[in-house]
């Protein structure tokens, strides 16, 4: 039998492969290893490098704005040299600008076209890569380079969304006024984070006048009228209401609730009667809103009989009837447990 | 059949499975590395500082079972509610604990019992009752005591105690980041489709200085157990899990730290109870249910270090633990048989279940088989010891590849371990793993096999030497 196993075994190929394999597998290792060691290496001197420079920038630029704004030879002398140093310049500048208003931010900006990074940042918003276009939308975003515009505007509708999102924070953050227009273009779904951000954006960067979110209620775009009617809501446009009301009635269930939510913030008075009558006939998902509207009107006992009218089946009601229940237990005397 | 045709066949069945197994690690390797560079370069310029302000941010229910945790509890419970997120409550379930874990929840806390209108969407053993604090600084915190039900059982009873649609289930003993539930959170809001679980990394916290629940160092445990399991970890989660998220197949998120749409889990049936793998089998279950509702879905995964957890650092109780996920993975793919190769399940069916049977479950069982073959062989055949050597070379040259290539995606992506002498600590860590780590592991699982073909169900205890805490500040 040894001879048979030896003849399968000792194939001199079998055991040439791996062989082969080893070698291979080991200095594949060996590369990493040392890939791994040099990229610590690097990333230590590269770290020092750029605390080292960012000091000097610092330094250099708390003297620029409070001591000599207009020492040519500094600047000249601080321009940035190389990619690295490219890099760190635009991060100390949008570090200053976070902390300074007013003449220090129109100073900084002076900066930082002498130092010519608008054209790091042009260079990067013209690459192929998506990461760059992002990355120069949102330097230009934080800075707020007009110039850049033009570029950004194509962006709105990328079919990579990180693009996509700093094309539009990088619009309302230029805006003067109507901060929101651009969604007229959109076509593509707003995320519940693109909702978010974007209202972030009008809160914290946008100084003008907040717009009319109505005009966005007849948007292709479901995801807009959705974030439209929460915004009528949140900046209190009660006069958009006559608007939102068709909402009640929409095909879309994702709508239906959109309006329930926005009305009710409103405090649209003739809301309880219009959505109760509803409640039978409504899907789970909208009932569920209905009811959450309901509860206010209702004591626990009279809210279970209006739960009671419910099918059994209809899971969403019976997770609300006992969120509800729990929510309005302090009114009743009864220990549940 | 002639011995020398067995002998014949079994070899070029090894052959076939290493090398099928070889590739599929080399296609995880890659697959992660694209998510990984992905997901690096697309939280360049996201900060989570918007969240934390808006309306829109869904609120969240922690959900964390405890037995027997005395000793812990309360500081864990503190580094629970010292969280950033806007709207959060902790649900902490006494599982019929021994000792004065309620005891001590009750005294530091201030709680007193609720009135609360308890509904079973799940089916749990009995809920003695619901305490809240009276203190308002703790009006997040829920304690629920049930008489004891296991992991599964505690969590669905969480799950019916929950007041908000996002429910994460986490062991009490892990340590989160601050912003971990901002962070899991995310494939939530920033998706088209409905998400119905969002799964994190799970880090090693042994050695590691955790002050006022929160994680100040990391440093490198002391114990070549611990270490082993830190590339273990990097393996399943920087190249397998990132990988499977990356083609959308992921079958498990870690029972430690997960993220639920809690509409979906109740409507997929809660925590499964008779299995010991519970995590693993709600997630399968989930996505079959959505899959056969032939509904649109996802499952998001963030790779960021957000929960960090105590590993076993005795080989006694690793044994335990292994023995237990292999029992949990066997469960899951006997309940779920015919999701395999299934078309209808496209890539879970066609590629997620199969690679867990085969390369999950199966692995060690045929790496066991291996050993004894190769016993036989030297013991029957007078195996030329030189051949031998070779095949083990390249299978130990492989296993060392793939530890560091894991080392290498941690090094490119999250870099946790900043001191370079823990680099080259986990180097040499790498080296012997493979000859001490890897056949401990495989043993437990082979004994996990066998006690549940005997019908084994517990969990075992899970001993913890505890992590390094600093003195607390009042």
């Amino acid at each position: 039998m040894n001879d048979y196993i030896k003849t399968v075994s000792n194939g001199e190929l079998i055991l040439h492969v791996n062989l082969f394999f080893s070698v291979f597998f080991s200095l594949v290792s060996l590369l990493l290893v040392g890939t791994i060691l040099y990229m610590r290496y690097r990333k230590l001197r590269e770290n020092r490098k750029i605390q080292k420079r960012r000091e000097i920038l610092s330094d250099f630029m708390m003297r620029y704005l409070f001591e000599n704004p207009n020492d040519e030879q500094a600047i000249e002398a601080h321009q940035p040299q190389n990619n690295l140093q490219l890099r760190t310049a635009v991060q100390v500048i949008m570090e200053f600008v976070d902390n300074f208003k007013g003449e220090s931010l129109e100073l900084l900006r002076k900066l930082f076209y002498a130092w010519r990074l608008q054209k790091y940042v042009q260079h990067k918003l013209q690459s192929k890569l998506w990461y760059d276009v992002a990355q120069s939308i949102y330097i230009s975003s934080e800075l707020k380079l007009e110039e850049m515009r033009e570029h950004v505007v194509k962006h709105t509708n990328s079919t990579r969304k990180e693009i996509r999102q700093q094309a539009i924070f990088y619009l309302i953050n230029m805006a003067q006024e109507n901060p929101i227009s651009f969604l007229h273009q959109v076509d593509k779904p707003l995320s519940v984070f693109e909702q978010i951000y974007i209202k972030d954006c009008m809160d914290t960067q946008y100084t003008g006048v907040i717009p009319e979110f109505g005009e966005y209620l007849e948007h292709p775009l479901e995801s807009v009228q959705i974030f439209a009617l929460k915004m009528i809501a949140e900046y209190n446009q009660f006069e958009s209401i006559g608007e939102i009301l068709p909402f009640l009635e929409s095909e879309r269930e994702e709508l239906r609730i959109a309006a329930i939510e926005s009305l009710s913030k409103l405090e649209y008075p003739e809301l309880s009667e219009r959505i109760e009558q509803k409640l039978p006939s409504e899907k789970a998902s909208v009932r569920s809103h209905i009811l959450r509207n309901l509860k206010r009107k209702y004591s626990l006992g009279d809210f279970q009989n209006l739960v009671g009218l419910i099918p059994e089946t209809d899971y969403k009601n019976r997770v609300l009837h006992f969120n509800l229940a729990n929510s309005l237990r302090k009114e009743s005397k009864k220990l549940y447990i | 059949m002639e011995l020398y045709q067995i002998v014949e066949i079994a070899n070029w069945l090894f052959l076939i499975f290493g090398i099928v197994i070889c590739l599929g690690y080399t296609l995880a390797a890659i697959f992660s590395f694209l998510e990984i560079r992905d997901y690096k370069r697309r939280i360049r310029f996201q900060t989570e500082t918007p969240l934390l302000q808006s309306s829109d941010l869904p609120s969240v229910s922690i959900l964390a079972p405890a037995f027997n945790e005395e000793t812990n509890v309360t500081e864990n419970v503190r580094s629970l509610l010292n969280l950033n997120y806007p709207n959060f409550e902790i649900v902490i379930i006494n599982d019929g604990s021994k000792d004065r874990t309620l005891e001590k929840l009750i005294k530091k806390y201030d709680l007193e019992p609720d009135k609360f209108y308890y509904h079973q969407f799940v089916s749990t053993k009995e809920v003695r009752g619901v305490y809240r604090s009276k203190n308002k600084s703790f009006k997040n915190l829920k304690v629920i005591d049930k008489k004891n039900g296991g992991k599964a059982d505690s969590l669905n009873a969480g799950i019916n105690c929950a007041d908000h649609e996002i429910i994460c289930c986490i062991d009490v003993d892990c340590v989160l980041q601050q912003d971990a539930l901002l962070k899991l959170i995310k494939p939530f809001l920033d998706s088209e489709e409905k998400v119905i679980a969002s799964g994190g990394i799970i880090r090693v916290a042994n050695n590691c200085i955790i002050e006022d629940g929160r994680l100040v160092d990391i440093k490198l445990p002391d114990t070549f157990l611990a270490r082993a399991q830190i590339i273990e970890y990097f393996r399943a989660f920087l190249m397998g899990r990132m990988a499977w998220s990356h083609l959308d197949g992921l079958l498990l998120i870690s029972g430690a730290f997960g993220m639920f749409d809690k509409e979906t889990v109740i409507e997929a049936g809660g925590y499964d109870a008779s299995t010991v793998g519970e995590d693993m089998e709600l997630l399968v279950r989930m996505r079959r249910m959505m899959r056969e509702q032939k509904q649109k879905y996802r499952v998001g995964f963030v790779p960021d270090p957000l929960c960090w957890t105590e590993v076993p650092q005795s080989w006694k109780i690793l044994h335990r633990q292994r023995n237990r996920w292999t029992r949990g993975t066997a469960e899951t793919l006997y309940i779920h048989r015919r999701m395999l190769f299934n078309p209808k399940y496209k890539v879970l069916g066609m590629l997620s279940v199969p690679y867990w049977l085969f390369f999950e479950w199966m692995a060690p069982i045929i790496e066991f088989l291996g050993i004894f073959y190769v016993l036989f062989l030297l013991l029957f055949s007078g195996i030329d010891p030189v051949v031998y050597l070779i095949f083990f070379i390249t299978v130990y040259s492989f296993a060392v590849l793939f530890s560091i290539t894991a080392l290498f995606f941690e090094e490119y992506s999250f870099q946790q371990y900043k001191k370079p002498k823990y680099i080259l600590k986990l180097l040499a860590t790498i080296i012997v793993e493979p000859l001490f780590f890897h056949p401990f592991v495989m043993f437990a699982a082979v004994k996990g096999n066998i006690d549940l073909l005997r019908g084994k169900k517990k969990w075992g205890t899970m001993q913890r030497t505890g992590l390094t805490r600093q003195e607390q500040s009042s």
